[in-house]
């Protein structure tokens, strides 16, 4: 996919990665999820545009994207997953991974995730992590919205269950990206732009992505 | 009432395992932020569906914190 990449990274040791106050007063588990994080977005971005930059964290602890781009980050365990889209060509992403549940955890969540079709673990992590793919890639358009305002759609698609806003009604279909293996789930959802206005919270300036 | 604090105590107890920190946990700070993922707060959804606790996922996520948790709990005990 032309202006969109992705760049996975090991959870696991420090470095001298400057950290925000907040993440230097962490456990070390959650810095070094929050090490991986920030260092797959630095090779997302890298492979994005061919330039090193950093990506920093909001007072609302989102990361901070350098202008003209828009991205996420997700971790499990293991690994953290990082997304970069120039935001010319895309208005919302979102990445998640997923630890494959195990048959108990597939079990409980079930009755959240609504109707989904199989009801193997494999199909409910693929699910609930879609969900949270379009979560991440809307929530900056449409603010927060549940589990069951959006319906799995095997193989790997999500219909919209009611309006989320004039540019997402009800029966809106979305195609997740999904890559499955090595015990996990990873799934991303991006929307190229067309007419929606970008959200407040992104600038718009065009400075890094090539035409 | 003694039944509240006893799911409170439970909440508290769940969460420090949950996120397997022995540290204590600023109550208004986000759980996500101590690295508690959202698989689990949909578990701790079902967990507490079983104490008799009628909390949804959703309420949970909008505000992961132990003090919303706590708030939410009283509310459904006392309705």
């Amino acid at each position: 996919m032309t202006g969109l990449t992705l760049a996975l990274r090991q959870v696991g040791g420090e470095t001298g990665m400057p950290l925000p106050a907040a993440i230097a007063a962490a456990r070390p588990p959650r810095r070094v999820e929050y090490v991986a994080g920030r260092m797959a977005a630095q090779v997302a971005l890298h492979r994005l545009t061919g330039q090193a930059a950093l990506v920093g964290m909001g007072p609302d602890r989102l990361p901070v994207w350098p202008e003209g781009i828009i991205g996420s980050i997700s971790h499990n365990r293991q690994n953290a997953v990082a997304l970069a889209a120039c935001a010319r060509r895309y208005h919302a992403v979102g990445v998640d991974i997923e630890t494959l549940m195990d048959a108990v955890t597939a079990r409980e969540v079930l009755p959240v995730l609504g109707p989904v079709g199989a009801e193997d673990p494999l199909n409910l992590t693929l699910a609930f992590s879609a969900k949270e793919s379009l979560f991440k890639a809307l929530y900056p358009h449409v603010g927060f919205f549940g589990f069951e305002d959006a319906r799995f759609d095997p193989p790997c698609a999500l219909v919209l269950t009611r309006d989320l806003s004039p540019d997402w009604p009800a029966g809106r279909r979305f195609t997740v990206n999904c890559r499955i293996g090595h015990g996990r789930v990873l799934t991303w959802v991006a929307l190229q732009a067309r007419n929606v206005a970008p959200p407040s919270t992104y600038r718009s300036a065009m400075v890094i992505c090539p035409a | 009432m003694t039944e509240t604090l006893s799911d409170l105590d439970w909440l508290q107890a769940r969460v420090t395992e949950l996120i397997e920190d022995e540290d204590s946990i600023d109550p208004d700070e986000s759980l996500i932020f101590y690295g508690l993922d959202s698989i689990r707060v949909m578990t701790l959804a079902g967990e507490l569906k079983e104490r008799g606790i009628q909390v949804s996922f959703e309420e949970l996520a909008r505000t992961p914190t132990l003090n919303a948790w706590s708030a939410l709990i009283r509310e459904r005990r006392a309705g």
